[in-house]
């Protein structure tokens, strides 16, 4: 199978010596969707920053399109992968809509044209047309997400990495972007706890846990599997519950894992 | 905070609008008649209001202002300027004519050219007029960093804001010795948070291309109105003072 994008024996540390991913290994093909799961600080954001060259590897390798990109080329990582982050706000700075999507284009010394061909493009992948002459902080958190997704589809990347994308979503937003990232057919990889979303989305998905891989495979085999999901702090989705009670909605709350 | 639907003056070229702003700014610090000075700030008023900034805007901005000109205004009269007749015969060491005199001609000028300010830089986004600063020949990594300050700054006020509404919600009433314990932590939060904010931010611009140099969109080219606009600043601008000459 060729590869978009790889990971080979990945590992990051942060500064203050906290290990964050570990001899981390996997392949995204091209358009395909690969779910990320994992437990609270599993290395999921982590992870998706090293991928998008915001962070540089402390061991292991990159590679896209088969070839790896060396620690002084990240810039290109950059340009090629987008990312939405887990909260829109932190990707969301000028005092209007459009200005941002239009960010990262004028960043990459794309012409006024194009950048408004870009930008008008963008908007209308997500459906925020309307939103284009708001301010950003102004925005609510389901908009400001569809925004910040804009502005990443606004540089036309190759792949798209989304960090937590439906946390601030309600039914129909989510409905609504599930939809959109189907119609994308990009390379994407959602990381995110809301594993209905993921299991509707993702055919394939990789578990991590503590820095490292768990498993990687088809969805409804490994969230399904109760004992592995408990196993890392994880719920299996009540779509893939055997016998789905409809007076316990959530199906194993018996085993529930701790809130945290 | 600024207005979506920007108004005429919003609407002319940045750098026009600046330009205005730089040469009356230049000419009405000047005036040296409390007539010409009221009729700078009659200007600026009537500038700030008809581009579409609310009166009770211009206030609000004006309040800092205000407080100042206070403290001016309850000493400039005392002083005795030669030539100077105090106001109250009997009191000598009392207020006197010209020092009111001054006093009044010196409220008026901040006054004007507070308002003129806020007419410059409210009636439009303040990034966009930093692009027209840009486009004046103000050195790209000055317009850069103060466009970046505000930004930080935009930030910080979004936290605080949150913060005081979670702070009130759980009953804090922030009065007395007992709320300093809770304003120092909160600083300390908002420190800590924003230097938080500000590197994930700076990675969000990696993301997009940012590699270190900020690039703006062209300011879009000046039109009729904008020369006209530039015109007419001018030749306010040399009005009131040839005025105030003739006189
Ligand atoms: N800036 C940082 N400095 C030091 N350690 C960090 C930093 N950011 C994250 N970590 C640590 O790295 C580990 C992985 O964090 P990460 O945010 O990648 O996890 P995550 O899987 O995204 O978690 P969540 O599901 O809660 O979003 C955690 O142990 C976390 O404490
Ligand atoms: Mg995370």
């Amino acid at each position: 199978m060729s590869s978009l994008l790889e990971a080979r024996d990945l590992g990051y540390r942060y500064p203050d010596g906290q290990v964050a991913v570990e001899g981390l290994s996997f392949t995204l093909a091209p358009g395909e969707r690969l779910g990320l799961v994992g437990p609270n600080g599993a290395g999921k954001s982590t992870l998706l920053l090293l991928l998008t060259g915001v962070l540089t590897p402390s061991e292991g390798e990159l590679l896209l399109d088969g070839e790896s990109v060396p620690k002084g080329r990240l810039a290109e990582l950059r340009r090629r992968i987008g990312i939405v982050f887990q909260h829109s706000d932190d990707m969301l700075f000028t005092s209007r809509v459009s200005d941002d999507v239009a960010f990262g284009p004028r960043q990459t010394r794309l012409s006024p044209d194009e950048t408004a061909i870009r930008v008008d493009e963008a908007l209308r992948a997500v459906g925020a047309e309307e939103l284009r002459e708001r301010v950003p902080q102004h925005l609510s958190g389901g908009e400001k997400r569809r925004v910040a997704l804009a502005s990443a589809l606004a540089l036309r990347p190759e792949a798209l990495l989304l960090d937590e994308p439906t946390s601030d979503l309600d039914p129909r937003g989510r409905r609504e972007l599930r939809a959109l990232l189907e119609d994308l057919e990009l390379a994407t990889l959602v990381a995110s706890h809301d594993l209905e979303f993921v299991l509707a989305l993702c055919p394939r998905v990789l578990l991590i846990d503590g820095g490292r891989r768990v498993t990687c495979g088809p969805s409804r085999e490994i969230l399904g599997d109760e004992a592995l999901m408990l196993a890392h702090g994880l719920e299996r989705p009540h779509s893939l519950t055997p016998h789905a009670d409809p007076h316990h909605p959530g199906g194993s709350h018996a085993h529930a894992p701790e809130e945290d | 905070m600024s207005p979506l639907r920007l108004g005429w003056l919003g609407q002319r070229d940045d750098r026009a609008r600046l330009l205005v702003f730089l040469l009356l700014a230049l000419s009405w610090a000047s005036l040296t008649k409390v007539s010409s000075a009221g009729l700078a700030l009659g200007l600026a008023l009537g500038l700030a209001l008809s581009s579409g900034l609310g009166p009770l805007h211009v206030a609000r901005r004006l309040r800092p202002v205000f407080s100042l000109l206070f403290l001016l205004l309850l000493l400039t009269p005392f002083w005795h300027p030669p030539g100077a007749q105090p106001l109250v015969a009997s009191w000598a060491w009392g207020p006197s004519d010209l020092g009111l005199a001054s006093a009044g001609l010196l409220s008026l000028r901040v006054l004007a050219l507070s308002t003129l300010a806020i007419a410059a830089l409210d009636v439009a986004p303040f990034d966009q007029s930093l692009q027209g600063l840009r486009g004046l020949g103000v050195p790209a990594p000055l317009v850069h960093t103060a466009l970046l300050t505000q930004r930080a700054l935009a930030r910080f006020r979004e936290d605080l804001t949150r913060i005081e509404a979670a702070l009130a919600a759980r009953g804090f009433r922030g009065r007395g010795p007992s709320a300093i314990p809770t304003y120092s932590a909160v600083a300390g939060g908002l420190l800590v948070r924003s230097v938080g904010r500000a590197e994930r931010l700076e990675q969000a611009m990696r993301c997009r291309g940012y590699e270190g140099e900020l690039i703006l969109p062209d300011p879009p080219r000046a039109g009729l109105a904008d020369w006209f606009l530039v015109l007419a600043g001018l030749a306010l601008a040399l009005a009131l003072p040839l005025a105030e000459r003739l006189a």
